[in-house]
């Protein structure tokens, strides 16, 4: 499911894809709307009621590029939508538009270039895509102003339990979420799959206000940086460290109480759990915490490597590890 | 010929430079149809035609890609790895490759996260290549040495019009035409001995072509290589357009009267074409091979491409057909005739 999610093309404002899978997945005893946004709200009933409302969430958007313009020659220009940094675009296929043209990023060859251009990736507004026209016309036979371009990034399983795809920021969430939807609950719980996380966490904002929660739960991929060469606290995370629980990032000071909660639950249970060791990242907390009046929100995250780009890598057992402590936290949270 | 089928299987085949096993069983197999395949001390796979003219011509191509080779395996078990050939750091960041160690590894090179980017870095391609593995050190270093070569994963993809892209374009597209020429040649009963050779190591020493043009001892050579065609960062002066058909070489190591012969071949035989003007080297193998054997007679023929030693290398394949016709063509036209 994980994988299929991956190969699913949903830019920011765009996640139609995704949301339309997620539905047609939906086990048969859960209630669902899509707002004027287009969240997905899905209420499940347990098998009792619960105490506290508690909401789980994840984006359905990945970071992708959008065509700004065509040139006289046929080339496209593109902005991206959301943070890519141009080192992960540069010799890259993308897929283009709904017809999912095949197009190329690249520029003058190696052999071409001064000594200053031979180290230097050049800026994400001097890349354009090729995809092979020779005019606009021919272009615009293919793709339109304000389609989309993703990744290229078939889900791959590698070495000792890793997958590496485009977009599991945040398919891993919407994963797990619909996972837990198609088990058995011991409480009624909201499920919220999000839009416009990656332009500034903005469909969060508006379904943490229709569901009011008491607690919210963000299940989240988060950048690690455990790699050779990056020193200590710079890797932030860790691959098989087990899920993230991080106290404070850039968009969001959680729930302290949470915190504790998190990581005593996650003792209690046997589930490798660690936190982050830098300050870094945002998701969509960052809004839910500030609306309707306030919501005690944590964020729980699947480790993951090489993010926003054709090769985001985790590992399956931190991806286990987040599924069952997203699972006892919320029902903790429901009773508590 | 159906060159994109050639090309999609010529470029699944992997061969980075000095390890051209896999492409050169390949070529063995694909060259077989159209003469005695043989393989020399550099591996070097060369298929003779043999004619009754007593003219001997030799056709070269490099099988060898760029890519990159194994340094050390770390103690985090990451591999860390060196350019093989000129590969292009700036494209290597999240891209997926295969570690060709005791057997085939999937593998990512790292790429910086946003978060540890200083102002301005995030511009700059990286200093040193890692490769996650996904391995613990232990496995990792069971299972690749340093001097493994590692490839850029194969992709081919259709583009618009006529267009294909994959890694290894470079020079599998020169194969594709030596296929063709071939083909062509003995359909025709071309009366001359044609021996096309898969060369090796061009990428890093264009050892390969100079071994096999002096034991060839060809009274005419003709390589075929990519060379670059115009994107739109570049200077027209310096490329050729893509799909304008092959690029003749002109360069004070090539032999004019062959360039000249190339030209007027291809008006004869209405091959569209264009010039390629070089002040000193041409940088292909043609340059090695002129000096072998006492000296030969060197053309240099060269399919457009764009995006060179990157993973995503663009060509036409109406461009790949007619550099194959127009090699053909010069060849059966006989000597070197004026224009």
């Amino acid at each position: 499911m994980l994988k299929e999610l991956c190969r699913l093309n949903a830019a920011s404002g765009r996640e139609e894809a995704v949301r339309e899978y997620l539905i047609a997945h939906l086990p048969p005893d859960v209630s669902y709307k899509v707002d004027a946004l287009g969240n997905l709200i899905v209420e499940k009933k347990g098998k009792s009621s619960a105490k506290n409302k508690v909401m789980l969430l994840s984006h359905m958007d990945e970071v992708a590029l959008i065509v700004t313009y065509i040139t006289e020659e046929g080339f496209l220009k593109f902005a991206p939508v959301g943070g890519i940094d141009p080192r992960v675009l540069f010799g890259k296929a993308v897929s283009v538009g709904s017809k999912g043209v095949t197009g190329l990023i690249g520029g003058k060859a190696i052999h071409q270039c001064s000594k200053a251009e031979k180290d230097a990736v050049p800026e994400v507004e001097d890349l354009y895509i090729d995809i092979g026209a020779q005019s606009k016309e021919q272009a615009e036979a293919l793709v339109a102003l304000g389609d989309n371009a993703y990744f290229c990034g078939e889900p791959t399983e590698f070495g000792d339990g890793f997958l590496t795809a485009k977009a599991l920021d945040d398919r891993v969430g919407n994963a797990l979420m619909l996972q837990m939807l198609r088990e058995e609950l011991s409480f009624d719980m909201t499920f919220c799959f999000t839009v416009q996380e990656e332009i500034g966490t903005r469909g969060a904002a508006a379904a943490a206000l229709t569901v009011s929660p008491d607690y919210a739960i963000v299940i989240e991929c988060t950048t690690a940086a455990d790699l050779p060469e990056v020193e200590g606290h710079k890797q932030v995370c860790k691959l098989g460290g087990g899920a993230v629980v991080g106290f404070m990032d850039r968009g969001t000071v959680y729930d302290r109480a949470l915190y504790d909660l998190a990581f005593r639950l996650a003792k209690e249970h046997e589930i490798p759990c660690q936190t982050k060791t830098l300050i870094a990242g945002g998701n969509d907390a960052a809004a839910v915490h500030k609306a309707a009046g306030g919501v005690r929100t944590l964020a729980v995250s699947v480790p993951c490597r090489y993010i926003h780009s054709p090769a985001c890598t985790a590992k399956q057992a931190d991806i286990d590890s987040t599924a069952k402590l997203i699972r006892v936290l919320a029902e903790t949270l429901c009773n508590a | 010929m159906d060159y994109q089928a050639v090309l999609r299987e010529l470029t699944a085949a992997s061969g980075v430079s000095g390890d051209e096993r896999e492409i050169g069983q390949k070529a063995a197999r694909l060259f077989a149809a159209f003469g005695e395949v043989s393989t020399d001390a550099l591996n070097n796979v060369l298929c003779e035609m043999r004619g009754t003219s007593g003219r001997r011509i030799l056709l070269d191509a490099h099988m060898d890609q760029i890519g990159l080779v194994v340094l050390e395996i770390t103690p985090e078990g990451f591999l860390r790895a060196a350019p093989c050939g000129g590969a292009d750091k700036r494209v290597l960041s999240a891209s997926r490759v295969t570690v060709y160690g005791k057997e085939p590894l999937f593998g990512v090179v790292t790429s910086t996260p946003p978060h540890l980017q200083k102002d301005g870095e995030s511009a700059k391609a990286p200093e040193t290549v890692l490769i996650d593995i996904g391995l613990s050190p232990e496995r990792a270093q069971t299972l690749v040495s340093p001097g493994d070569r590692i490839a850029l994963r194969h992709r081919f993809s259709t583009l618009a019009q006529d267009r294909v892209s994959a890694p290894a374009l470079d020079d599998r597209a020169g194969l594709a035409v030596l296929l063709g020429a071939m083909e062509i040649l003995k359909a025709a009963g071309c009366p001359d001995t044609v021996t096309a050779v898969c060369s090796t190591r061009e990428e890093t020493t264009e050892g390969g072509a100079k071994a096999a043009a002096f034991r060839a001892n060809a009274d005419l050579c003709l390589a075929v290589d990519v060379s670059f065609a115009k994107t739109p960062d570049s200077k027209a002066e310096l490329c050729g357009v893509l799909g304008a058909g092959p690029m003749i070489g002109y360069a004070p190591s090539l032999t004019r009267t062959v360039s000249e012969g190339l030209c007027q071949a291809a008006k004869e035989s209405g091959i569209p074409y264009q010039l390629e003007i070089m002040g000193g080297l041409s940088g292909t193998n043609a340059d090695g091979i002129a000096c072998e054997a006492g000296g030969v007679q060197t053309g240099l023929l060269s399919v457009p491409l764009r995006y060179m030693h990157t993973g995503v290398e663009e060509i036409a394949l109406q461009d790949v057909e007619n550099t194959a016709r127009l090699l053909a063509a010069y060849i059966l036209r006989g000597g070197n005739a004026p224009c």
